[in-house]
Formats: C-alpha cells, structure tokens, sequence
C-alpha cells in the first residue's frame, strides 16, 4: 500500500472517529488545548501503526490510542492530579448536608443546563469521568469500553455504578449550593 | 431478585447489557419494590439528562487538515513530494474502498450475509462528510423524500416520520450496491446519523433483526416481502433497536 492509499484507508477507517476521538480526549484532559494536542498526537501514532490494528473494531482501537496518549500528555505535564482534586469528604460518598438526593423531575429540569453538568462530570475522578463519557456520551457496550480502558467487563459496570453515584451526589450538591 | 442483587444490576440493566432472563427478572421486581423501581427510575433521568445535553464535544474547525498535514510529514524524507491533493486521493480511495467491498460481496456469493456488513458499513462511511451526511432530497417533510425516490428506483422505499421518537428525518438519496440500486433514507439520533438502506431482492437475509457490528458501526439487517432494509450508525446497539423497531412498526 502506497502513501496516499494509507492515507485515504486511515481516513475511512480511523478518522471518521474524529469527533468521539476529540470528546473523549477533552474530557480526559479537561483542557481544550490539551485535548487538541492529544488528539494529534494520538491521530499519528495511529497513523504509524494501524497497520498493526487488533480486532474488528477500529473505532475501539482508536480511542484506546487516544486515551493512552492523553495520560501520557497528563502525566508529561504533571496536571494528572485526578485523585487529588476530588475531594471525597465534600462530593463523595458522605451524605449530603441536609440529605436527600435529586428527583428525577430535578435531574431532567436541569438537562438543559449543559454548563451545570459539564462541571459535574469534570468533578468527577478520571477513572469514572472516562467510562461514564464513553457510554453515556459515545454509547460504547461495555465489551467496547472494557477495550478502550483495558479493564474486564465486570470492573466496566462496577466503576460506571460508582461513577453514576458519584454523578448523582454531585448534581444534587450542586443543585443545593446554586439555591439562594 | 432481592434488592440487594437488583441494585448492583440496576446499571446493567439501564444499559441494555444483561440477558433476557435477568432484565425479565429485574422487571418484575422493579414492578414490585418501589425503591429499586425509584433508583431504576433516577438512572434512567440521569442517562436522558446526559444524553440530551449536547454535552459532545465535536473536533475543532481544522483539526482534521492539521491531522493530515502530520501524516503527510510522517514519509520519509527521501520520498518525492505527492501530487495528488489529499481530498482526491480519499475520494479515489474511498471509491476503491467501495468498488472493493462490492468486489468482495460478490465473490462471496452466495454468503451474502457475512460480507454485507462491511458492505453497508463502507457505503455509510462514505456517506458521511465533514458537512453532514450527502443528501441528494434534503426535507423532514416524507410527503416530500417519498415522492422523490419515484422514476429513480423501482421500488418505494418505506420512509417514516419518527419525530415522536425523537428521531428527524434528514431526506434520502440514492446508492449503488454492485448492479443493484438501493435506497438511502437518511435520519439523525441527536448527533448520529442513521442511514436506512432499503434495495430489492432478499438473498439470504431473514425477517427477523439481526445485528452486527463492523468497525464500530452498529448494524441492524432484515428482510420484508421482497425488500432488503439494513439501518447503519454509531449509535449504540440498543438505540439502533429502538430506532430500527419504531421504523418497522406500521403507523
């Protein structure tokens, strides 16, 4: 295979994932230019070994090489700090001060507000802000995010259970400290 | 089913990813404990809150033609210089990638439903470009695509208003399946495009769903009277279900 057939084959195969590629890495790097480097970088070292691509699902592998070269990025610039920037006692799994989590009628009168929800996902750790952008923004199976994140498919549902509760106490806290 | 068990299989379930037996089981007793049926109703909000909230972030404007350029860089330096401008050697790779695909589908004959996939997969891909999917009638009136597949096709292919669903019909245009011409309805699930493909003759393809997935494109295929429908996208298994069940269900 010549150049430019590489070229046109890694265009239909890989890059038509670009836009779950660069969501996935924005979320991973909470940063817009960070994901865009990753993003490229990603894209090439992609470029230079697709030839080698496992399995039938390219849109998993391709995201497993972004994802990789996201927490290369992260910890290159020292910003990997997902464990400490999330303080457990506050947003965790200690009960709300004054109890109570949302209703559904709550969390669905929010949705709009995409601003208020981006900030409670990004709150999240890396390790559950990732599979709960994997399924719920790119709507991967569980077998496709176990790939991705190289974990087996039972720590696939335990984290995003985790995640999700997490998710709810945050929505909930955020939605209390917004009311007047 | 104890509440116990039902909320570790809570998210499981609202993800579509237990078997049939357990989702029976967990149904049943959501339908009697009104505190899993509670927490099956929060994740369920919280999945349509997620989901709905445009929270997607889609690649920059010029992100994909800074990709290009760094691939362009990666030959070696001693390779002359190219002369073909990159969007036509995709357009003429991604012909070739078609014209093999259909090469390939008839050579398997009669195994048509293993290659098919692939097939309808590379004639959604190509449909896909960086401004939307190619639409030849673009209208989310069917009064209007319906009529416009008539003297192009012979055959009328089945297009739905599913907006109730949430799903917009987008308009249609028309493909070439090897000799054969098929229909391309074209819908969008929030930011997925789904393609319909509808062409005549049934080879092998039963009435019944069946699903597949190639390359990350989810796939649902079946077969009415003399009709061969396969819907395509990236959506995820269960939505392309519903989406693929609202289609077939007589209005």
């Amino acid at each position: 295979m010549n150049h430019s057939q590489r070229t046109a084959r890694f265009e239909e195969v890989i890059l038509v994932h670009l836009d779950a590629a660069h969501n996935l890495a924005r979320w991973i790097t909470r940063d817009a230019g960070m994901a865009k480097d990753a993003v490229q970088d990603g894209c090439l070292r992609a470029f230079k070994s697709f030839d080698r691509m496992q399995g039938p699902n390219a849109r998993a592998w391709f995201l497993a090489v972004i994802r990789n070269t996201c927490i290369d990025l992260l910890r290159d610039k020292q910003a990997h700090a997902s464990d400490q920037e999330y303080d457990d006692d506050l947003h965790g799994s200690a009960p709300m001060p004054g109890g109570g989590t949302p209703t559904p009628e709550d969390i669905v009168s929010r949705a709009s507000d995409a601003r208020w929800l981006r900030g409670c996902i990004d709150a999240l750790p890396r390790e559950y802000r990732e599979v709960v952008v994997l399924r719920e923004l790119e709507e991967l199976s569980y077998k496709e995010i176990s790939a991705i994140v190289d974990i087996p498919i039972g720590t696939v549902m335990s984290r995003l259970s985790r995640g999700r509760d997490l998710l709810q106490q945050r929505m909930s806290f955020a939605r209390k400290a917004s009311r007047p | 089913m104890n509440c116990a068990l039902a909320l570790r299989m809570v998210d499981a379930y609202v993800d579509d990813e237990v078997d049939a037996a357990t989702a029976a089981e967990m149904a049943a007793h959501i339908a009697s404990c009104a505190a899993c049926a509670a927490m099956h109703q929060e994740r369920v909000a919280m999945q349509a809150a997620l989901r709905t909230a445009s929270l997607r972030e889609a690649a920059p404007k010029g992100l994909r033609a800074s990709i290009l350029r760094d691939i362009e860089n990666v030959q070696s330096p001693a390779a002359p210089p190219r002369t073909v401008p990159w969007w036509q050697a995709w357009v003429v790779g991604a012909s070739m990638a078609v014209a093999g695909a259909v090469g390939g589908w008839w050579l398997a004959q009669p195994r048509v439903i293993e290659s098919s996939p692939e097939l309808v997969v590379s004639a959604h891909v190509a449909s896909l470009t960086p401004a939307g999917p190619r639409i030849d009638v673009a209208s989310s009136d069917r009064h209007e695509v319906r009529p416009w597949f008539q003297g192009r096709l012979d055959f009328a292919p089945r297009v739905r208003d599913l907006s109730a669903q949430g799903i917009d019909l987008l308009g249609g245009r028309v493909e070439r399946f090897g000799d054969r011409q098929a229909a391309a309805v074209v819908y969008r699930l929030r930011k997925h495009v789904i393609n319909v493909f509808v062409w005549r003759g049934t080879g092998e393809l039963a009435a019944g769903a069946k699903e597949a997935t190639v390359r990350g494109f989810n796939i649902v295929t079946w077969s009415e009277q003399d009709l061969s429908f396969a819907a395509v996208s990236d959506t995820d298994n269960a939505e392309l279900r519903r989406f693929t069940e609202a289609y077939r269900s007589p209005q």
